[in-house]
């Protein structure tokens, strides 16, 4: 499996967060690690894909930040990754849906 | 202390070879700690869960084979409580199978993981740096995201 890093900006906003993290950034490589051996994350509590309009996305849960990617067979898009929130957390699902659906219509303009 | 007792002990990122694919990716001196307890919960963790289906119970029925609820049984099973000791032995109990099984059975290998994933490794991070060319096309998001990888990375999936 290959994990790719969506491009923002000319940055790579969600490897540079989870890199202020390193306890989740171990934590997020075992989980592609996992995707990679299973094709899915085993425990629903360590990460699932989303339901409804963010279906698109797959969640990763870490000790206190979440992460969001895409998956297409053996290629795992990182969109994004933020602070864990117990509610309001949808910001960050548009966020990461923003980003692949820029991605699926062109490079950005900046 | 034998020199080959200590030979292959992996604490840190440092202790990896340079070229490993963890080790491109953690800064040096970076503990494995976090990815060891994180492996380990899953591991066993999906081991259980996958003994309790090959056994043909639900969670309902392992709770009462175990005198609980079902909800402690889903906690137990999804990873959102530090299981002990104990409740793994219980769950395994309940799943007619004993602790040896966790190392003489594919941990968690499901067949429908296999089938869908044949021969996956995890190769290389890689920084997306493509320049992905404009493509408008209809469909779902599933099915452009498709068109759009195998359009302008093709050889990822001739392997």
């Amino acid at each position: 499996m290959r994990v790719r890093w969506m491009r923002f900006r000319h940055e790579f906003p969600a490897r540079r967060f989870l890199e202020r993290h390193p306890y989740d950034f171990a934590q997020f490589l075992q989980r592609c690690r996992e995707m990679a051996r299973f094709g899915r994350i085993r425990l629903e509590n360590n990460g699932h894909q989303l339901e409804g309009e963010f279906r698109d996305l797959h969640q990763f849960n870490l000790k206190v930040t979440r992460s969001w990617g895409y998956k297409d067979r053996n290629t795992y898009v990182v969109l994004h990754a933020a602070k864990k929130k117990t509610t309001g957390q949808e910001p960050d699902y548009r966020t990461a849906l923003k980003r692949l659906q820029d991605y699926l219509n062109g490079p950005a303009d900046d | 202390m034998d020199p080959q007792m200590t030979k292959n002990v992996i604490r840190t990122v440092d202790d990896l070879p340079s070229d490993h694919w963890i080790a491109r990716q953690l800064p040096a001196g970076t503990s494995l700690r976090p990815y060891a307890e994180d492996e380990a919960i899953s591991a066993i963790t999906a081991a259980v869960q996958d003994a309790i289906k090959r056994a043909g119970l639900s969670r309902s029925e392992v709770a009462g084979l175990l005198g609980t609820t079902k909800s402690y049984v889903s906690q137990a099973l999804n990873g959102s409580t530090n299981m002990t000791l104990r409740t793994l032995g219980a769950l395994l109990w309940a799943a007619g199978r004993q602790v040896r099984d966790l190392w003489t059975e594919p941990l968690g290998a499901t067949p429908e993981a296999t089938a869908e994933y044949p021969a996956i490794s995890m190769r290389a991070f890689q920084v997306h740096t493509a320049n992905v060319p404009p493509l408008h096309v209809g469909g779902s998001t599933h099915q452009r995201v498709r068109q759009t990888l195998t359009t302008t990375l093709p050889s990822y999936f001739a392997n």
